[in-house]
């Protein structure tokens, strides 16, 4: 009786022993400025979320930084992990692993940087250089990369055919002519999608606390709208408009080209907006921490912003007017020319909530048209 | 001996069993509901009072009884005369049914949407075929109310005419002769007595068909899940879109609506015990199946309207069989646009897909996480059963009040009560390999456990093991020399049961370990990616599963048959 009693207590005990342990976890990554004798350990073992070789040209990115400041290629196969989780999962896996981290760094969405900083899983640190980007476009923990901003992918064979016009501005898109033939993606969880909803709203005369004109407007959309399309349902002509960010469509014009598809990309004319990727570090992975650190600097380089550019997404500093960015003619080939650009305007999204805007979306425009 | 020991030796077998249901089962429903409660402000009911305001959840809750209704409907109305006349198949007839029915039931989730897309999308194969007659026809939008029924359908039936199928041969067809001598027509019998002791059974077979189809999550997903103009919104999307668009509130407000399609599936549980319970009393309240099932096997039963049945499997063999000739179609072809038939075949897709990375390691990952599951699964619960027939009949009313859990509740609702319980006691368990396979085992327990529990107290496992007692076995002889050998076909389908769930679950993976890549997380990946250039070894990946578990059926089916000739013998 007796020793059965000190049996169980043993693993008990043992296991709270385990527990503290592991919840005492080992500190956070501070402001501290990176060594990088550590980083270039750390980079053999660093891991990234939803960052993939091709989004953002992350693949070059890690090569060419490990190249150039450590001699090697860091971008192994299994850098890349979680590749398909969206924004919000990011956020909540940083947070439930904390005493286990996953990954130092991973590519979230601007909009969904306040719910980061809520949870509290953005590291302290800030790169000297994000000083050339605008305060609402950097802060502990992340900087902004590159931009997207919504535009229309067309089918011109297919609409052409079919005799119908070619959209132009957010209001085209409203000729009940193009019933469920406008693929969009879901508000809230899709970004290209949101940022829409954004560019929509304003297009419409509303305005970042006033979303009546955005919420009328997408209520007359509604009809023609349908998921969000794929280069198949876009080249058969099920989803001959699309709506997504301009570089997500630039991917696809040279498959489209190569199976003789007409198509053309479309900045709307009454205004769109640009929407920032950020790259964010968890503030739990200080086994990481330098690694994490020197690449956060690296982003906004030269280098990196050309590289970006590559992608065929525009990078932060171009956007931002900081001219030092020269993006050479062999990386702008898919590009749109600059004056297509002019309605587009910048937003300052840390008081917009996805969540808010999903609610908006599925309660006032979808439910109630 | 002391209490402890006592105690110890009644209850150890079923041990280890019971920890795991209980802290992979229980334990996170209860904290699921508790932390509906609790946002990041604090304890308080703003979640529910946002919840319940929303039109969306109004809809929500609308669409999804509705679906889980007409599914009910159609499976009863569809799967009844079906389960009736495998009942009364010859046995060569029946097993080849079984088996299709058993893998049907399990080709579930992103496969299947894939399936319904390849054949019924607005470029599918049979509405481009119909088309072809010159019939105007418009194909349902993929996130309509009736593309849901009809893919969810596929599993619902075949899930519907096996756990029909015992109760079936409780009318006895010595009934049918008296009625017969006695001047009923067939129609006076069935109206009278047929009818008559099968409603309870079919209608609580309707109320489980009603709760399979309000949980379902892959399927739905994969179908609709990036519209933003959901024609049908459901619960379970809701429950995933709360996920992806809150990091802050999200997992409350997800458990809040689990909540909700907690209790719908709970209230049609209770409404099927009830039933049964109605069911049985024409018995004495005891199951009358295991008699009656072997009273039946191996007659073949004339029966007049021979047209009407055959009609009836022709065209339910169709349904089963056109998705798959689309994707065999897709996975030969080079590219397939808008006619009937794809433009080109190559055998490219079979000989590269499984060399592309993600694809053989998704394949390698599920069939070893699938098997891992089965083997833990077994381990677990044979000891606890043989425990229950033998030493402690007090563990079986605990296994099946927890075996009631996975069996009613949707997926995903457990899947994301683990990740709140775990996200308290165990974060880093989190995103794990770990963590989700205990979740399959917790989940496919009460499969296994009722095949283990049939077989068992068929093969008369109390008597074997007072047989084996005297001869002076131990119980752990007994069990490795006695009781498995003589219950070896109740494992071989209880293993396929299990192996079938994993192989093709999504709601799990995808809130419990989205990095983990299984067959259906790629599948999902593949599908909804909007820049990929085709589907085909999304096709090839499908097929495989499809044919593996074809394989396993007929195996377990051989197993079966031959044990039954030995016992005739």
């Amino acid at each position: 009786m007796q020793s059965q009693r000190i049996g169980l207590r043993y693993p008990a005990a043992l296991l709270l022993a385990a527990v503290a342990a592991a919840c005492s976890g080992a500190g956070i990554v501070g402001r501290g400025a990176p060594s990088s004798e550590a980083a270039g350990e750390q980079a053999r073992t660093f891991v990234t979320y939803a960052t993939t070789n091709s989004w953002g040209n992350y693949g070059e990115q890690f090569t060419t930084f490990c190249q150039q400041k450590f001699g090697f290629d860091c971008n192994r196969p299994e850098r890349s992990q979680a590749e398909d989780i969206v924004s919000a999962q990011e956020i909540q896996k940083f947070d439930a692993e904390k005493n286990n981290p996953g990954a130092i760094l991973a590519d979230v969405g601007l909009m969904f940087i306040p719910q980061a900083e809520k949870v509290g899983i953005l590291a302290d640190y800030e790169p000297p250089n994000a000083s050339v980007l605008p305060s609402h476009l950097h802060g502990p923990g992340w900087v902004s990369t590159f931009v997207g901003v919504p535009a229309f992918l067309v089918n011109k064979s297919f609409l052409e055919s079919h005799g119908l016009p070619i959209p132009r501005s957010w209001h085209d898109l409203l000729n009940p002519a193009y019933a469920k033939l406008i693929g969009l993606g879901k508000i809230g969880v899709s970004a290209s999608g949101t940022y829409s909803f954004v560019a929509m709203n304003l297009a419409a005369g509303g305005s970042l606390t006033d979303w009546a004109p955005g919420v009328a407007y997408a209520r007359q959309l509604v009809p023609n709208l349908t998921s969000s399309a794929s280069i198949d349902t876009f080249e058969k002509g099920e989803v001959p408009i699309s709506v997504r960010f301009d570089f997500n469509h630039a991917t696809w014009l040279e498959t489209l080209r190569a199976r003789a598809v007409d198509a053309e990309l479309i900045v709307p004319s009454d205004g769109s907006v640009y929407a920032e990727s950020t790259l964010m570090m968890n503030r739990y992975d200080t086994a990481h921490a330098d690694f994490g650190k020197m690449f956060m600097e690296w982003v906004l380089t030269d280098e990196a912003q050309v590289l970006f550019a590559k992608f065929g997404a525009r990078p932060i500093r171009s956007v931002v007017g900081d001219n030092r960015v020269v993006v050479p003619e062999e990386a702008r080939v898919n590009w749109l020319p600059d004056a297509d650009y002019s309605g587009v305007t910048e937003v300052d999204y840390r008081n917009i909530d996805p969540s808010q805007l999903a609610d908006i979306w599925e309660n006032q425009v979808r439910a109630g048209s | 001996m002391t209490a402890i020991q006592r105690w110890l030796s009644a209850w150890i077998g079923a041990l280890p069993l019971l920890a795991v249901v209980s802290l992979f089962l229980v334990a996170p429903i209860v904290v699921l509901f508790a932390r509906s409660f609790v946002t990041s402000d604090g304890i308080g009911l703003s979640i529910w009072g946002q919840l319940l305001s929303q039109e969306q959840t109004r809809q929500g809750f609308v669409n999804s009884v509705a679906l889980g209704a007409a599914c009910a409907l159609i499976s009863t109305l569809v799967g009844t005369p079906l389960a009736w006349f495998v009942s009364r198949m010859a046995d060569r007839h029946r097993t080849s049914w079984l088996g299709i029915f058993n893998v049907a039931a399990h080709f579930g989730g992103i496969g299947l949407a894939f399936a319904y897309i390849a054949s019924l999308g607005v470029f599918g194969m049979v509405t481009l075929f119909i088309r072809g007659l010159g019939i105007p026809f418009v194909a349902p939008s993929t996130d309509s109310m009736a593309a849901f029924i009809i893919s969810f359908e596929y599993a619902n039936i075949p899930l519907f005419v096996l756990l029909m199928l015992p109760s079936m041969s409780i009318v006895r067809d010595e009934w049918r002769e008296a009625a017969e001598t006695a001047g009923a027509t067939r129609r006076q019998f069935w109206q009278r007595v047929g009818v008559p002791v099968l409603a309870p059974f079919i209608l609580g077979g309707a109320v489980l068909s009603f709760t399979w189809a309000i949980g379902i999550y892959g399927i739905a997903y994969a179908l609709a899940g990036t519209s933003p103009v959901l024609a049908t919104p459901l619960l379970t999307l809701r429950i995933g879109e709360v996920l992806a668009d809150d990091a802050v509130n999200g997992s409350a407000r997800a458990g809040a609506l689990s909540v909700v399609l907690m209790l719908i599936a709970v209230t049609a549980l209770v409404t099927y015990r009830l039933l049964v319970r109605r069911g049985l009393r024409w018995f004495g309240g005891r199951s009358p199946v295991a008699e009656g099932m072997s009273q039946t096997s191996g007659r073949e039963r004339g029966s007049r309207s021979t047209f009407g049945r055959r009609a009836l499997f022709a065209l339910f063999g169709i349904y089963l069989a056109l998705p798959l000739v689309a994707l065999l179609l897709y996975s030969f072809s080079t590219s397939w646009t808008d006619h009937v038939l794809p433009n080109g075949y190559t055998l490219d897709h079979w000989l590269t897909t499984f060399s592309d990375d993600r694809a053989g390691n998704a394949l390698v990952t599920s069939v070893s996480l699938a098997l891992l599951t089965t083997i833990l699964t077994l381990a677990l619960v044979v000891p606890a059963v043989y425990w229950s027939h033998t030493v402690n009949r007090r563990i079986r009313t605990a296994l099946e009040m927890s075996a009631a859990i996975p069996f009613c509740l949707p997926f995903i609702v457990i899947a994301l009560a683990l990740l709140q319980f775990t996200g308290i006691v165990a974060p880093w368990w989190q995103g794990s390999y770990a963590l989700l396979l205990a979740g399959y085992v917790a989940v496919s327990f009460p499969f296994v456990y009722w095949a283990v529990d049939g077989a068992m107290a068929a093969a008369g496992v109390d008597r074997l093991n007072e047989a084996a007692a005297m001869c002076g076995a131990s119980r752990r002889q007994t069990i490795a020399r006695v009781v498995v050998p003589s219950i070896r076909t109740g494992l071989a389908s209880a293993a396929m049961l299990c192996f079938a769930t994993v192989i093709g679950e999504y709601a799990m993976v995808s809130v419990l370990a989205s990095s983990i890549n299984t067959i259906p997380v790629w599948s999902a990946h593949v599908l909804l990616d909007r820049s990929n250039p085709g589907f085909a070894p999304l096709a090839v990946v499908t097929l495989t599963v499809f044919v593996l578990l074809l394989v396993l059926s007929v195996l377990v089916a051989r197993l079966t048959r031959g044990a039954v000739q030995r016992e005739a013998a």
